[in-house]
């Protein structure tokens, strides 16, 4: 782990001000006291998870399973062209809503209305950027102090005035020094630090790194190195192809305050696949169980230091990484529990109170919710792989997952009343062609995979029953046994991230644009409008002068749903990718 | 800003091999795998720069997150057998990528770029 000090760099970037359009409402500050009990506010939406608790749960029940079916639009803010749609989770503060959209533009617009009140448009390092693959992603931000913070693909992090846009600090936190990688993920506000990971797993770069940065400065804090931080993690990467290994976190984890502890998930590590198969202990090009990749870690907040650890995916031969930010605190019978969807299809429920030491993370539970996977043969109780199947060069036929796994990178929710777990499973496979892919050099930041694969739709469910055609399921789980109380299929896999609310109501934005509103108690839809096109980011609510609103956004085009023209064919073979817009629902 | 290629300096007498041999490889490989057809013609061009170098396992290694099937099956990317862009074009997007594909001439070297146009070039037009 290593200290920076870093120089604050501010530029004079004016936000477009919407003033005189604005309504009534302005953002209050948004102080540490409010994030820490933001279980308890449920007008407000104020990070990415709304609370600590990573539920995606608003006790508010306005609108309910009784008067749902009148719900209706309320109005909707278009934001020009959003290459690969909108992938981020808006989030709404005394009355105001913040949203992103591609490569790094923030609105801020009033919450009752839809007058836009600012906007601003950060100046991306485009030669930087768009070296990689995920140039023009974001995914959200985060608000604390009076500012609201993003993150960029060239690798900077920015703080905004909320209630005015004008910019306060706007640093390069992320160098290309071992590799260019940028941040595609929301930020996470603890205390006074602002927490972001890196993308670019499938980069040969390293370390992966997740970063604290001083919430009123821009400086870091620290800099925890996913891959190649510690011995351990080292003497995990076999002829120091830790340099080349990839890492991250891209998605946004959570926080537990009893331990004053960071929970993030790991990116994959490159390449992709590993040609050697069986025996990747001692050869390929990645020999070993390549630390800390595809795991979950837990930080000291204020220190940076290892705290806990568990890998998900020793030696990840799948890409099926730890990345999914949803982290479900979930107390019962004196335990504290940390459930943790991986996108292999499982949910790992973890101890959370075993931290402490850098030691591995204590597992309770290990289930699978995915249906048609056949990469093992299941996981244990304590959250070990069974009956691996490696991908040694050559050709596979029928290997699911595909590469896109059985669970994306949204979340899903929970309600607690009901102790169920909303969850989404994608359910088709890939042929694949496994290759030895040549050695980039250290700290490139090239791409780096081995194989070229196909996808297809699965032959098969686990239990031998035939399948025809790729499909997704909503699965309505308890979270800490796994036992299913309701499960619907979709057609098209469901993409976006899941709502639950107090109203009793699941709210499901759909792949093809139609977005759902079902009972918690049994799934039964109650609700339904067409949005106009796919969905594949956040979905939240909050209340404005007494009135519950719904806000979800809308838009299609990323590396899963790349698969869906091929898959299904019509409506997606014609889906723009270059759209989206913010809707907003209310009785 | 143009991008400058070092193009491979085959002889007259080579390239009329390898378009001879080209035919003869089509013609015996009409059951097999037509990217292993495309790279059997193009792998040999770019020997001077690797020894026993293999145009897929490129290919593999820098495009397939987005391009499936070795460039015949659409997905994050578009299918690339069949493009009827100029192989010159073709070097200047793979260059300077086209958002939200990214730009490789900080990845690959020219050669390389050169030889990824020369095999999406001789791909046939079909789809997986």
């Amino acid at each position: 782990m290593t200290r920076w000090t870093t120089t604050v760099a501010v530029k004079a970037i004016t936000a477009v001000a919407f003033v005189g359009f604005a309504s009534q409402a302005m953002a209050a500050d948004v102080t540490w006291d409010r994030l820490l009990n933001a279980q308890n506010d449920d007008a407000n939406w104020m990070m990415y998870h709304k609370d600590f608790t990573g539920h995606h749960h608003s006790g508010l029940k306005q609108i309910n399973t009784k008067n749902v079916k009148n719900l209706k639009l309320a109005w909707q803010h278009n934001p020009s062209a959003t290459k690969r749609g909108i992938q981020g989770f808006p989030l709404a503060v005394d009355g105001i809503v913040y949203y992103t959209t591609t490569s790094g533009t923030i609105w801020a617009i009033d919450g009752a209305t839809g007058v836009p009140v600012w906007q601003h448009a950060a100046k991306i390092d485009v030669e930087r950027a768009e070296g990689t693959f995920y140039n023009p992603y974001n995914r959200g931000l985060a608000i604390s102090g009076g500012n609201v913070y993003m993150g960029t693909t060239d690798g900077r992090l920015i703080a905004l005035n909320a209630k005015t846009g004008a910019v306060v600090w706007d640093n390069e936190i992320m160098t290309v020094a071992k590799g260019n990688k940028g941040f595609t993920g929301a930020p996470l506000v603890v205390k006074d630090t602002v927490i972001i990971g890196a993308n670019g797993g499938e980069l040969s770069g390293c370390c992966g790194p997740i970063y604290a940065v001083d919430a009123k400065s821009g400086s870091v804090k620290w800099q925890f190195d996913t891959i190649g931080g510690d011995q351990r993690s080292r003497d995990s990467w076999g002829n120091d192809s830790w340099k080349i290994g990839g890492g991250g976190g891209w998605m946004t984890g959570s926080y537990d305050p009893a331990t004053n502890t960071v929970w993030w998930g790991t990116a994959n590590p490159a390449p992709d696949y590993d040609y050697i198969g069986g025996d990747w202990m001692n050869n390929g090009p990645r020999p070993g169980e390549n630390l800390y990749s595809s795991s979950v870690i837990a930080l000291d907040a204020d220190s940076g230091e290892l705290s806990a650890y568990f890998q998900e995916m020793p030696h990840d031969a799948w890409d099926f990484d730890s990345a999914v930010g949803e982290f479900l605190m979930i107390e019962k019978g004196g335990k504290r529990n940390m459930v943790h969807p991986n996108k292999g299809g499982i949910i790992f429920v973890y101890d959370a109170d075993s931290v402490g030491g850098g030691n591995e993370l204590a597992v309770n539970n290990a289930y699978m919710i995915g249906e048609t996977y056949n990469y093992i043969k299941g996981v244990t109780k304590e959250g070990r792989l069974v009956g691996r199947r490696e991908l040694p060069e050559g050709k596979h036929s029928d290997v699911c997952p595909a590469i896109d796994g059985a669970i994306s990178w949204n979340t899903g929710a929970y309600n607690p009343k009901r102790n169920t777990h909303f969850m989404l499973t994608q359910e088709f496979c890939f042929d694949i062609e496994v290759v030895n892919p040549e050695r980039p050099d250290d700290f490139s930041g090239q791409a780096y995979f081995g194989a070229s694969w196909t996808s297809k739709a699965p032959k098969q469910k686990v239990d031998g029953t035939p399948v025809d055609a790729a499909y997704g399921t909503l699965q309505a789980r308890d979270p800490l046994t796994g036992d299913m109380k309701w499960r619907v299929e979709y057609k098209y896999p469901v993409l976006a991230s899941l709502l639950s609310t107090g109203g009793d109501l699941v709210f499901v934005p759909g792949a093809d644009g139609m977005f759902d509103a079902r009972d918690a108690k049994n799934g039964k839809l109650l609700w339904q409008t067409n949005m106009g096109t796919g969905a594949h980011g956040g979905v939240i609510t909050y209340m404005v002068d007494g009135k519950q609103y719904v806000a979800v956004v809308t838009g299609w085009g990323s590396h899963v749903a790349g698969n869906y023209p091929g898959l299904f064919g019509a409506p997606f073979t014609t889906m723009s990718t270059d759209t989206g817009t913010l809707m907003v629902y209310a009785l | 800003m143009q991008y400058n290629v070092s193009f491979s300096a085959l002889t007259r007498t080579a390239l009329i091999m390898l378009c001879l041999t080209g035919l003869t490889i089509s013609a015996t490989y009409a059951e097999e795998d037509v990217t292993d057809i495309a790279a059997a013609e193009i792998n040999p061009n770019y020997f001077e720069y690797k020894e026993n170098f293999s145009v897929k396992r490129l290919f593999a290694s820098r495009c397939s997150w987005c391009h499936q099937g070795y460039g015949l099956k659409a997905a994050d990317g578009p299918r690339l057998s069949g493009s009827t862009k100029s192989k010159e074009k073709i070097i200047e997007q793979i260059a300077y990528g086209k958002s939200p594909m990214p730009g490789f001439r900080k990845q690959l070297k020219p050669w390389q770029i050169e030889a990824l146009a020369d095999y999406i070039k001789a791909l046939p037009d079909v789809a997986l």
